[in-house]
């Protein structure tokens, strides 16, 4: 950069920060001499917006990370040891390799943070120490001291061993699946030669396991998460609290603060061998996100290793070499039977000793059949929900959401110490909520989600001192409510912290638009779209000039705005948020990427929302769902609200067969996602209901839609809005039977409980009237078909405005209703006026015009302007074909009236080519 | 980098004045002389105080302490020394930093970390260290003025004011540096 750059781009950088960021662009557009020096200082503000971590550093930060740590260096002595040098650095403490001054061993010495106050528990340490040092085998490092430095600081002293972690050398020497069981068969040796002297590790993982130079194994820290409980006292609390989380190679058990035994070593075992087969770990969590560590170890579904190993890409970088699908290949059966017995999460269903483990490892090598037989398919889907106290899935659904809470609050905190104190805070909250999911504690009864967060709130209450963190934990606890589906609680809650946090921080804070958000999800849920799409825009607003445009949190928001205000038909403003928001995020995540696909999804339902082409939407459905498949695996239920929209967007494009299917994989998700008896989960009846609907198959499908309504009067007292849906689809299936009277007795009823619920005008109560015409229209009662449409036609003006889509589709039937009462000229006059708008200024053919033009051209027809009904029926019907599958009701409409057009013309050789034509297209 | 013998503290004061006036040898000299001090005094307070948490600005600070005993301390003094301390601060993180990350890199030493994650280690590294220190080196050479103001803000922990004073600038040019610089920073290290 030349030195004239530099200061017009200081200069200009300085300007710009005078400006509210939403004027800098313009002004930069204006007074940058070049495109280079304007991209420059946008970078730069960009930069400034947010310096990153390391420019925010602490002098404290700075010297650590350095390398300047508090630690002793070379030369102090602790107890007879002398310091040599650090060697690892954890949460509790520092190892050095330090030399035994007289007798001149080097050892690994670790120091504990924090002291050891009580002489009972000192006792005990000791005690229990005695006992490690007594454990001797070639594959465990021996405890060799362990004492109490002059400040009270409890150390541990343990044989130096020189080697590297069980995975990294097995990488490193390129070894096959083999050779890595034969090793992974002394590390059994070694904890099983433990167990029998009744020592449990407690915390196998690979950084634990070490194997030397010359390929021995050698098993560290043996025992000592026992000796630091014992130190501590409390083993659930702070520190050592943190410890036992120890977020990714946690068991179950473990998390739950239950009884540590054998099986937690089977279990660690069990992860230290996926991740030598696969070469990665099974719960694809960060490892900084204790939360969702802790979560994914209660509830996550383990991946057989062959089908983790197929989904890696091409280039792995860790596990066994060789070809991915030949790997897998190699995994599939004994293999992964093994490791998911070792990983189940309830202990008793695991290898019950680590001999049993082995026995099976060699087995498998011998080539004899192993005990652990892989679990039937229904056995691994219904586990949790059936056996498993649901308490557990609750607390580690409780905990993903509070991860949530943990991160806003973090985020918010400006010092590193502010966030650890917050973090500590709602990890003791999540202490004392699991504890409450101990089936020991609560006397076998399973303790419900809702019970839990009885709970949840009461202790909330008592944090009324620190009215940040406890804005977080009621946030989460408003989401977890949502999630549950008790929208009343979920809503009440939403509005405190709403205004809780807007009394912290002012209307202008990045813990506003959160909350802003959460309520706009409950009110949606409630049925408040209005209120939704307002809370939303502001927080929108507040995210675009917090965060910036692009930032995952602002086209969260983007996404979010864009799915409530399409229920109300302004698919251009939602259709221009989506693909800003995907736009941004392939911008910033490349394109295979979860949000990515996410986007993909949002745009798929809009273009659908907004009657564009039903194929391109299902296209849009298929590389979003694939993608997700690809990230996530098959059964994550982040799948879920791809596959249910693509269940409901099949039978339309003439595939009801394979809706069927993908709708009871989405429910059977939603099943176990959120219970039997979930408005989520009985929602998603409707969409299987309609895929059997679509083969003919009214029957099952009314039994389905029955068996809705009977499940949401179990949840719903009187009038609700999902009832109501739930009667419209019952009286759906009639009208497509052609039961019109069995058809209409439903949607009456439906429409009655609309108006009591919403009142006039309301989106709900148009959408009904505009189906009671369809169906009145079907039945050839025209006039009171007309009344019903004009009745739908006044609300959806007065709702949205005369050009807005929804308004006029209504409209266009209504006119089709006018034709049929034979009053022409209103019926003409109002179809040539709602086809204009519908075509606008481009003059583009949307399906809707396309069946405007229908419309038209029957009325046209009927007056003997023969001409112009075909000039409108052609392009018309080119339209449909290119969008809508020939079985469209739509397209054979068009197909039917342009058929009648040349028999009344006197063409009836075109109107049989017409016919012949639609029917080959069958 | 081999230092001379600590030298009495008047002599120092008298090095930091000539510095002050352009001296380019005596400048060095008196870096020489603070690197080597904070070293030892990062050393010192490691044996010291095992559960303290090392501070970088605390160490220039005690340096400056240790160095220039009160009687011979002159507020003109005091500015020189803390701006020379920052960068020998910077120079004494960079060679911890390369150490570390050397260390790192040889391998050999199995890291027998006790628990995979604490909240109370810091996210950065070694190389980040060293990254920030090129960068540094980088923006020297475009603004020798805005480096020295991260120098020493960044290193040294000097308020606004301090800077200016050690600098010989006003506070609001010393404000405007410092924010430029740092987006400047921050924008070089991400193209990394």
């Amino acid at each position: 950069m030349s030195a004239p750059d530099w200061s017009t781009i200081e200069r200009l950088f300085h300007e710009a920060l005078e400006l509210s960021p939403e004027d800098r662009a313009r002004f930069l557009e204006e007074n940058a001499p070049d495109e280079r020096v304007r991209a420059e200082v946008l970078a730069l503000l960009e930069a400034d917006a947010d310096p990153g971590t390391l420019l925010r550093a602490t002098p404290e930060e700075m010297a650590a990370a350095a390398g300047l740590d508090p630690a002793p260096l070379s030369g102090r002595m602790i107890g007879p040891y002398r310091i040599l040098e650090v060697i690892g650095r954890g949460g509790m403490g520092t190892v050095y390799r330090a030399v035994r001054e007289d007798l001149g061993n080097t050892v690994a010495l670790k120091v504990v943070r924090g002291a050891l106050g009580d002489p009972v528990r000192l006792a005990r340490f000791r005690q229990e120490q005695r006992v490690l040092a007594r454990l001797e085998h070639d594959g465990i490092a021996r405890l060799l001291d362990a004492g109490v430095a002059g400040d009270e600081t409890p150390y541990f002293v343990m044989e130096y061993v020189e080697g590297e972690p069980i995975t990294a050398w097995c990488d490193g020497q390129g070894l096959g699946v083999e050779a890595r069981l034969r090793l992974f068969l002394d590390v059994c040796d070694a904890v099983a030669f433990a167990h029998r002297n009744l020592v449990v590790h407690r915390d196998v993982k690979p950084s634990n396991v070490l194997v030397t130079r010359d390929g021995r194994v050698k098993l560290l820290d043996f025992g000592i998460a026992k000796l630091l409980e014992d130190a501590e006292g409390d083993p659930t609390l702070t520190a050592t609290g943190a410890h036992v989380l120890s977020p990714r190679y946690a068991a179950p058990e473990q998390v739950r603060g239950e009884a540590v035994g054998v099986a937690t070593d089977v279990y660690g075992l069990g992860l230290v061998l996926y991740e030598l087969l696969t070469g990665r770990h099974p719960y694809p969590v960060e490892e900084r996100d204790a939360f969702a560590a802790a979560a994914a170890a209660l509830r996550a579904e383990v991946r057989p290793p062959s089908t983790a190993v197929r989904r890696q890409r091409a280039e792995r970088a860790a596990g066994p070499p060789g070809d991915a699908s030949r790997l897998a290949r190699r995994l599939a059966g004994d293999l992964d039977a093994i490791c998911l017995r070792a990983l189940e999460k309830d202990p008793a269903r695991r290898y019950a000793t680590v001999e049993s483990l082995r026995d099976d490892i060699a087995r498998h090598l011998e080539g004899r059949p192993v005990s652990a037989h892989p679990p039937t398919r229904a056995y691994r889907v219904g586990k949790f929900v059936r056996r498993n106290a649901l308490a557990v899935t609750a607390a580690a659904v409780l905990a993903l959401l509070l991860a949530g809470g943990v991160g806003a609050v973090a985020w918010q905190a400006e010092r590193t110490e502010r966030a650890r104190a917050a973090a500590e805070e709602l990890s003791d909250f999540l202490v004392e909520l699991f504890e409450a999911s101990d089936p020991n504690e609560t006397a076998g009864q399973t303790v419900s989600a809702r019970d839990l967060l009885e709970r949840g709130l009461t202790r909330a209450d008592r944090l009324r001192d620190r009215p940040d963190i406890q804005a977080g934990i009621l946030g989460a606890m408003a989401r977890a409510y949502l999630g549950l589906g008790d929208y009343e609680r979920a809503d009440s809650l939403a509005r405190r912290v709403l205004a809780q946090q807007r009394a912290l921080h002012g209307e202008r804070h990045a813990d506003v638009a959160n909350a802003l958000i959460t309520l706009a999800r409950v009110r949606r849920e409630q049925g408040g779209e209005a209120e939704a799409a307002s809370l939303l825009r502001e927080a929108l607003e507040l995210r675009r000039d917090l965060l910036g445009d692009r930032h995952d949190l602002t086209t969260e928001a983007m996404l979010e705005l864009a799915a409530v205000i399409q229920l109300s038909g302004s698919y251009d403003e939602a259709e221009a948020l989506t693909r800003e928001a995907l736009a941004a995020r392939i911008a910033r995540h490349g394109r295979d990427h979860e949000l990515v696909a996410e986007g993909i999804a949002a745009l798929a339902l809009i273009l659908w929302n907004a009657g564009g082409d039903l194929h391109q939407s299902e296209a849009l459905f298929r590389e979003a769902l694939a993608m997700g498949e690809r990230l996530w695996g098959p059964d994550d239920p982040r799948l879920d609200g791809t596959l249910t929209a693509l269940s409901a967007l099949l039978p339309l494009v003439g595939k009801a067969e394979e809706a069927e299917a993908v709708g009871r994989r989405a429910l059977e998700m939603r099943r176990r996602i959120y219970g039997d008896d979930h408005p989520q989960t009985i929602h998603q009846y409707s969409n299987v209901a309609r895929a059997l609907d679509a083969q003919g198959r009214r029957a099952e499908a009314r039994a389905l839609y029955r068996e809705m309504l009977r499940r949401y009067e179990g949840i719903f007292k009187g009038d609700h809005p999902m009832i109501a849906t739930a009667i419209n689809n019952l009286s759906a299936t009639f009208y497509a039977e052609g039961r019109l009277d069995s058809a209409e007795h439903y949607l009456r009823q439906a429409l009655e409980m609309r108006i009591r619920l919403h009142g006039d005008p309301d989106a709900n109560v148009a959408l009904l009237y505009h189906n009671l015409g369809s169906l009145l229209r079907a039945q050839g009662r025209f006039a009171e078909a007309e009344q019903a449409l004009a009745e739908a036609y006044r609300q959806r003006i007065e709702l949205y405005g005369a050009d807005n889509p929804v308004a006029l589709r209504t409209g266009a039937a209504y006119g089709d209703a006018l034709a049929q009462r034979g009053k022409l000229d209103e019926a003409e006059s109002l179809l040539r006026d709602i086809l204009a708008r519908q075509r606008g200024e481009s003059g583009e053919i949307s399906s809707d015009a396309a069946r405007t033009m229908g419309f038209l051209a029957g009325v046209l027809a009927r007056r003997g302007a023969y001409e112009e009904a075909e000039a409108l029926y052609l392009p018309a019907l080119e339209v449909a074909r290119s969008r809508m599958p020939p079985t469209h009701p739509r397209r054979r409409e068009l197909v039917n009236g342009l058929a009648e057009l040349y028999e009344a013309w006197g063409r009836p050789a075109d109107a049989e080519r017409v016919r012949r034509e639609a029917g080959a297209g069958n | 980098m081999p230092c001379p013998d600590p030298l009495p503290s008047s002599s120092i004061t008298r090095l930091l004045s000539a510095a002050g006036s352009g001296d380019r040898e005596a400048l060095d000299r008196v870096f020489c002389l603070v690197y080597e001090e904070l070293r030892r005094l990062a050393a010192a307070v490691r044996r010291d105080r095992a559960s303290e948490t090392l501070n970088a600005t605390a160490l220039v600070h005690e340096a400056y302490l240790k160095m220039l005993p009160s009687a011979n301390r002159a507020w003109k003094d005091r500015v020189h020394f803390l701006r020379v301390a920052a960068r020998a601060m910077r120079q004494v993180l960079a060679d911890a930093a390369a150490h570390r990350a050397a260390q790192k890199r040889g391998g050999g030493l199995a890291l027998l970390t006790l628990d995979g994650s604490s909240p109370a280690e810091s996210v950065l590294g070694p190389d980040d260290i060293l990254d920030l220190h090129r960068a540094l080196d980088e923006l020297a050479e475009l603004n020798p003025r805005q480096a020295a103001v991260v120098e020493c803000r960044f290193y040294a922990g000097l308020s606004l004011s301090e800077t200016a004073e050690a600098l010989g600038a006003s506070v609001p040019t010393v404000t405007r540096d410092w924010r430029f610089a740092r987006a400047w920073l921050s924008k070089r290290l991400r193209e990394r």
